[in-house]
């Protein structure tokens, strides 16, 4: 199935399990990534796409199988995860804004804190980051006063402010109101023209469709089918993906 | 009119004893917050046996009573050579009391922040530490403020057992000068106005902190 060599992969996954408890949700995934790809997981809830999520930025620890980034397999127990979560963005599906710290002070924390830059470049930069998500008249508002929409757009910006390689979606549309989802998936789009590696966890299907590279449908735990959006959606060879499909389209 | 002659002529005695509770009062709320933030994070943390120790001190300070503690301390450490004063001995068993409550103040402060807060902050690269003292604590902090002015008003009150071990505090002043005079009504009166001024002045202190982190409490993360 994978014609790519190890270094061209921004991401190698590679038969992953993870238990939580006795619950056996990754059952040996295997997926890799290429740089400027977007590759959307699709999948009942619980079906484990969000843990293979998590499990990538070293959220969730998986109990067995690798993880390379860049060519190079990350060891949890002997690596610096904080310096390769700076290199991997990751927007949650409930935004997790920090609520005690203004817009801008949202998306500087984490280069002034971790990359050390100073506050004056820091800002600049947020503010450019503003502008590309549109919310260049909301950087001294708080979290709380802004829309969900607005929220969500204000963590893209929080994660790529960090400059990173690849970005992580974790649903990142499931906790909004109906109207408020076309400006996330807007602004996710643009960085998918723009370039930026992604791995995203959704229920939009016409996001999918339009947006991704390759598209993965989970269940249970397994890969089930993975191939272009065309491939999966309008010729799905599973039966498992049909009936999926049925439900959900 | 009696009343205001009597406590006019004894107030001054009141005095050193009044210094002597605050004294209690301060250091051992100083010392309990010190045991209390290490052992929340013990709590907190995912090594075994640092919870064991954590749970251990938490259970047997919260399942004795205190005067029991500080008669440990001050009648029975003796016996195997830890000679403290009878100040001391009240200072390190207050202390050490204050600690097991203020920790369960501080963890339970700690674990009602939402754990996305945590994991959006070591998503963008923060350790632990860092992740603690930028995102979560002072999130925290606003939760642990009422309980824990709470306890620093028991601690006050509770300071009056050191009297049991000797240390000339306000009740056990008030105590000696009522069997050596027989006014017992008026000195056990002036004890509690004494304790009840003490107790208004506190809370006043902590009502109006509790105000200005309603209002500013976004500010506390620079404070951090």
């Amino acid at each position: 199935m994978e014609n790519y060599s190890t270094e061209k992969q921004m991401v190698r996954v590679s038969k992953l399990h993870k238990w939580f408890g006795d619950l056996h949700v990754l059952r040996g995934i295997s997926v890799d990534i290429a740089p400027s790809e977007v590759v959307v997981f699709i999948g009942a809830s619980g079906s484990g796409k969000s843990t293979l999520l998590r499990c990538l930025n070293f959220l969730e620890d998986a109990q067995q199988g690798e993880i390379s980034f860049k060519g190079r397999q990350i060891d949890p127990k002997q690596d610096n995860l904080n310096r390769i979560r700076q290199r991997i963005g990751m927007v949650f599906q409930r935004f997790n804004l920090f609520p005690h710290m203004s817009v801008l002070q949202n998306i500087m924390e984490g280069p002034v804190q971790v990359m050390g830059q100073s506050r004056d470049e820091a800002k600049s930069e947020a503010l450019d980051l503003l502008e590309k998500v549109g919310l260049q008249d909301k950087t001294d508002e708080y979290p709380d006063m802004l829309s969900g929409g607005q929220q969500q757009r204000v963590a893209i910006a929080r994660a790529l402010a960090m400059k990173p390689e690849v970005m992580l979606f974790d649903e990142p549309t499931s906790a909004l109101d109906p109207e408020l989802v076309g400006e996330v998936l807007e602004v996710m789009k643009d960085l998918a023209v723009e370039g930026m590696t992604m791995a995203v966890v959704t229920h939009e299907m016409g996001f999918a469709r339009e947006v991704a590279d390759r598209v993965v449908y989970i269940d249970e735990g397994e890969i089930i089918e993975m191939g272009s959006p065309d491939q999966v959606f309008d010729h799905p060879k599973q039966g498992r993906t049909q009936e999926f499909l049925s439900r959900i389209l | 009119m009696q009343l205001l002659e009597f406590a006019k002529t004894y107030t001054p005695l009141f005095i050193p004893a009044t210094w002597i509770t605050l004294q209690l009062t301060v250091l051992s709320i100083l010392l309990g917050c010190g045991l209390g933030l290490l052992t929340a994070f013990a709590k907190l943390s995912d090594k075994k046996l640092l919870n064991r120790v954590a749970d251990v001190y938490i259970t047997v300070i919260r399942g004795t009573p205190l005067i029991v503690q500080l008669s440990f301390i001050y009648f029975a450490l003796p016996g195997i050579g830890i000679n403290l004063s009878a100040f001391t001995s009240a200072v390190v068993g207050l202390g050490i009391h204050n600690g097991a409550y203020i920790a369960e103040i501080i963890r339970g402060g700690i674990q009602s922040i939402d754990t996305g807060q945590m994991e959006a902050a070591r998503s963008v690269g923060m350790d632990y530490g860092r992740a603690m003292r930028r995102i979560i604590l002072p999130q925290a902090f606003r939760q642990i403020v009422p309980p824990l002015g709470n306890q620093f008003i028991i601690s006050l009150k509770d300071s009056s057992l050191a009297g049991l071990i000797t240390v000339n505090e306000i009740y056990m002043t008030s105590r000696r000068l009522g069997a050596s005079t027989y006014q017992q009504m008026e000195f056990y009166l002036m004890a509690g106005v004494f304790y009840l001024l003490m107790v208004t002045v506190f809370s006043l202190i902590v009502n109006r902190l509790e105000k200005r982190l309603q209002t500013s409490s976004r500010q506390v993360s620079e404070v951090l």
